[in-house]
């Protein structure tokens, strides 16, 4: 059978280890978080940096942004 | 006028009945007291023996035992989605890396199929108020 991409060896290993370091930590972070952890796990198996780029734009960014929300306001409860 | 108290019929006018039920009552009311008591206090020590297994707190090593048995069955099927995880993953790792290099239109047409099937599937689920969640 004749190789279809020009791509060598290693760089095929390196895409795999990059593919699955990225879709194990998505899964486990988004267990974590309690977020569809099979979808970006699985998603993260498939592409890269996609599903980083977009977990991190979806969940984790808002995730912060309303923690931090969360703190001032009961700062300034505490305050008054 | 004022009411005369001290006189033999206790103030009370010459037609006025006799205050019996009332003598009655002032007379039995220390008596069923003193009856009703003891029996309350055996009803309540009744009461405090039946439910007294299940309304104490329950032993300190029974508590532990149960905490460590929860732990373990987090950790085991933590483990289990970790594995099957796994499993999957690599399926799909070996579709994806043969369909990059076999079908490269196939991989592309997955790939922005999938982040759109995300998006549906998040814009149809309820939001925090129909999932009964607060803030």
């Amino acid at each position: 059978m004749k190789e279809q991409s020009s791509m060598p060896l290693w760089a095929w290993a390196v895409l795999a280890a990059v593919l699955m370091t990225q879709g194990a930590l998505l899964f486990r972070d988004a267990r974590a978080r309690g977020r569809w952890h099979w979808f970006w796990g699985l998603w993260g198996m498939t592409t890269f940096p996609l599903p980083t780029v977009l977990y991190l734009l979806l969940v984790v960014f808002p995730e912060h942004r309303r923690k931090r929300k969360e703190i001032a306001e009961k700062d300034e409860k505490i305050r008054k | 006028m004022t009411n005369d108290m001290t006189g033999p019929d206790n103030g009370r006018k010459p037609g006025d009945a006799p205050d019996k039920e009332g003598r009655l009552k002032a007379e039995e009311g220390p008596v069923s007291a003193e009856i009703a008591l003891p029996e309350l206090l055996a009803g309540l020590e009744r009461l405090d023996r039946a439910y007294d297994d299940e309304a104490g707190p329950p032993p300190l090593g029974m508590l532990q035992a149960r905490l460590i048995a929860a732990s373990e069955r987090h950790r085991r099927r933590a483990l289990r989605e970790w594995l099957l995880f796994w499993l999957v993953s690599l399926f799909i790792l070996g579709f994806s890396l043969l369909a990059i290099t076999s079908a490269p239109p196939v991989y592309w047409t997955v790939q922005g199929l999938v982040p759109i099937a995300g998006i549906i599937a998040a814009a149809m689920r309820p939001g925090r108020k129909g999932r009964g969640e607060r803030r």
